[in-house]
């Protein structure tokens, strides 16, 4: 049975927050973002079914992956849009936050940017939206211990980056 | 500072930092495109049968009808059972006037 209406808007309001996030991690910009996915929810209406087998929200980001990697080679951006999300992001802490916050949450932003691709995806999937592992590895198509390890290889860059101004700051 | 601990100072670090996120306003463009798209994808099915379906069966009928009306009535099935008693019957005043008429047929040929 085909997607219904109702069941649309679940998945929307369930899921959109955190694939368009991880989507904006590959476009750098939200317009991109948007339009991708846009996508995604006509992909999600065109199918027959919901793979009820797999793990839904392990489903729906494994779908934003591969849209977000045909993306990517259909448009070889990445070169300007890389220094466009650091000046986001660089404004992009909450103004609400503690001054030693902010100074934490800068540098932890300029160091998620400075991850290989594969590790800051899989970091920003386990840190911001909670997958597990096994969905992680399902949403990028990989097996279990290479997203474990690459998680791994993340947090040790970070630390390595964090250390001195959190022992500062401390 | 562990791996658990530093863990989860980088996830409440995350709360603090700008997360891009979807507008309300997208949520309706979004959605009423993608309930366009899934029915083009997945017509509403109907309780009517095919058109091609429905016009065989009706010029089916409508030949049955005509071919019905057309065709002239010599008898009918309740008749049947008495027509035969009768052709069986060899005393019936009309197999008495036929076996005359072939009697006299002969006499006048003047056959054996």
């Amino acid at each position: 049975m085909p997607l219904t209406h109702p069941e649309l808007e679940r998945l929307y309001d369930a899921h959109a927050s955190g694939l368009f996030h991880y989507l904006v991690t590959f476009t750098k910009t939200e317009a991109d973002a948007h339009d991708l996915l846009q996508d995604l929810f006509i992909r999600l209406a065109r199918l027959d079914e919901l793979n009820t087998l797999q793990n839904e929200k392990a489903f729906v980001f494994r779908l934003a992956h591969n849209i977000a990697i045909d993306w990517l080679r259909r448009r070889k951006v990445r070169w300007d849009s890389e220094e466009r999300l650091i000046k986001e992001l660089d404004g992009g802490v909450q103004a609400a936050t503690d001054p030693d916050t902010e100074v934490l949450a800068r540098h932890f932003a300029s160091a998620m940017q400075s991850l290989p691709e594969e590790q800051r995806t899989i970091a920003q999937l386990k840190l911001w939206d909670g997958l597990t592992f096994e969905e992680i590895a399902q949403a990028q198509n990989i097996p279990l211990n290479t997203a474990a390890s690459r998680y791994r290889y993340a947090l040790d860059k970070l630390r390595t980056h964090l250390r001195p101004i959190y022992e500062e700051l401390k | 500072m562990n791996d658990d601990d530093f863990e989860k100072k980088l996830q409440s670090l995350t709360s603090a930092l700008h997360r891009p996120d979807p507008t309300p306003a997208w949520r309706a463009d979004i959605l009423a495109r993608a309930m366009r798209e899934a029915d083009v994808a997945h017509p509403k099915r109907s309780l009517m049968p095919p058109r091609w379906l429905v016009v065989t069966w009706g010029t089916a009928w409508a030949a049955i009808v005509l071919l019905n009306l057309a065709t002239p009535q010599t008898s009918t099935p309740a008749a049947w059972p008495q027509a035969i008693a009768t052709t069986q019957d060899a005393n019936a005043p009309a197999s008495k006037t036929l076996l005359a008429y072939n009697r006299q047929l002969n006499l006048s040929l003047d056959l054996p």
